[in-house]
Order: C-alpha cells, then sequence, then structure tokens
C-alpha cells in the first residue's frame, strides 16, 4: 500500500491510491499513515476519492490512524465514495470525523 | 391403508441449492482462509455481480457482509490453522443472495452466534474503538442467519437483498 502526501500549507493532504482499505492492508495502511504523518503539520487530510472498497477492519485503521496522531493533531476525512460513506454512516463514524467533499474542499477549510 | 407421511427431515440449509426454485445462477468457491486470498476472492464476487447487473449498492452491500465473514473465518476461526480452506456457494435467489459458507476452523465462540437475542451494536463512536464493527455490519446489511457447528465443520448460512430499498 503506497500514501502520497503533498504540503496544503497547515495541512497535509495524503493521497490514497489504492481502491481498498481492506484487512489485508488495514495494518500497512496504519504503519503508512504513522511514518507519512511524522511531519509538524496540526492537520491532516485524507483524500479517499480513490478508495472503493472500507470493510472494518479498514475503518479500524483509519480511526487508528486519528487516535495515533494523538490529541494536539487531527485529521479530516475527504472525498468518501458512496460505499465507503455507508460504511461511516452505518457505524455512525461519521460523527467522529470532519467529512468534506473533495480534498479541495477539506485543505481550504479552517483547521478548527 | 394410506401409510402416515413420515416428517420431512430438514434439509441443510441452502446445500447448494436454491431453496426458492429461484435460483438465477450460483458461484461456488473454494480459496485459503486467508486475507489476501479473501480479498482476491470478493473481487470475483464483486464482478460477478455486477455482470447480473446489479447497482455498485447492491454489490458494494454484499461485498461487505461477506469480507466480514470472511475476514472473521480468515483471523479466528483459522487463527491456528494458516492454511485452512473456506468453501462458499452463493445462489442468486429471485431478489435474495443465498449465501452458505463453510470451513474446519474453530468453532464460533457461543456469545457470537447469531438468533434471536443477540442483534449486536456498534461501538459506540466517542469511543474510538477500532474494532467490533464486523457482526454488527453483518447482522444490519444480511438476513436469516444461521450458524451451525457439525463435528469439526462451521457451516453458517444467511442472504443478503439484493435490491435497492
Amino acid at each position: 500500500m503506497d500514501l502520497t502526501a503533498q504540503d496544503c500549507g497547515d495541512a497535509l493532504l495524503i493521497c490514497v491510491p489504492d481502491t481498498r482499505i481492506d484487512a489485508s492492508v488495514a495494518i500497512q495502511f496504519k504503519d503508512k499513515m504513522r511514518e507519512i504523518t511524522n511531519s509538524a503539520h496540526a492537520r491532516i487530510v485524507l483524500d479517499l476519492s480513490r478508495v472503493d472498497f472500507v470493510d472494518s477492519s479498514g475503518l479500524g485503521a483509519v480511526v487508528g490512524a486519528m487516535k495515533q496522531l494523538g490529541s494536539e493533531r487531527r485529521l479530516d476525512l475527504a472525498g468518501l465514495t458512496p460505499n465507503v460513506a455507508k460504511v461511516f454512516r452505518l457505524t455512525r463514524m461519521d460523527r467522529v470525523f470532519r467529512i468534506f467533499d473533495d480534498a479541495d474542499s477539506a485543505t481550504q477549510a479552517d483547521a478548527a | 391403508m394410506p401409510t402416515a407421511p413420515r416428517k420431512p427431515t430438514p434439509p441443510e440449509p441452502m446445500a447448494g441449492e436454491c431453496p426458492l426454485g429461484e435460483c438465477g445462477g450460483q458461484l461456488s468457491l473454494n480459496f485459503p482462509g486467508q486475507p489476501h486470498a479473501v480479498r482476491a476472492t470478493l473481487l470475483k464476487v464483486h464482478a460477478w455481480l455486477k455482470s447480473g447487473g446489479y447497482s455498485d449498492t447492491i454489490c458494494g452491500d454484499a461485498e461487505l457482509v461477506l469480507a466480514e465473514l470472511l475476514n472473521n473465518i480468515a483471523e479466528h476461526a483459522y487463527a491456528d490453522h494458516p492454511d485452512g480452506q473456506i468453501d462458499m456457494t452463493l445462489s442468486r435467489c429471485g431478489d435474495r443472495l443465498c449465501v452458505r459458507l463453510h470451513d474446519q476452523g474453530a468453532e464460533l465462540p457461543q456469545g457470537l452466534w447469531p438468533g434471536a437475542g443477540n442483534t449486536p451494536s456498534a461501538p459506540a463512536p466517542e469511543t474510538l474503538a477500532e474494532g467490533g464493527f464486523g457482526w454488527f455490519l453483518i447482522t444490519h446489511l444480511g438476513e436469516d442467519i444461521c450458524y451451525c457447528r457439525r463435528g469439526k465443520d462451521n457451516v453458517l448460512t444467511l442472504r443478503i437483498p439484493l435490491a435497492d430499498p
């Protein structure tokens, strides 16, 4: 699993090029997120617009990626495709994250 | 003198046959109970359902339920048996996908047996749980879930709606 990072001022935009965050890559995803978020950015935006499948392990890995940032930094999500959005909605984890329509609106939004 | 009809023996649930007699196609797969094999299997199932003309939502829901079930087998039932195999039969029966899963891994813990009085809920969002969503998703999106232990085998059947709500 590859992740790409782009400096967008206050925010670090991370794109997931793979189409799946599932049980077979969940641990790898979380580890890569730990590596790639090892920067001074207080805010991370995770662009999921290419991801069309997330299972409960993938969901857990996204939650884990947020928790490992600590309480001073935040993880926002962008570009959820319909089936991915449904997993967050059904599990009510859409209440935990700020979710933006796309990466542009996420990186332009306030950090608060 | 007519003999009294014998009480029929209950058939094994969905043993590869459509119980409704409305079978619109069947897919039988055997694969290792490992995460990468599960992923490859799910991609085949998705393609099979798409070729049947089902919407992305329907295909996505079915794929999610199967992912949770198959990953449970790979991660728990076969935790100590990485070479274990899974048999899966899918039958399109009217507006339902009938699923039968068979493995020879560890028994499903009693507390997780699906049935009346056991409808798992998702962890509260504020607990930031990283797991515990699987059975909630399975029972939320699937129907008529039935599990039985037969000797050293696990057999689980369920149905997944193939119509948009």
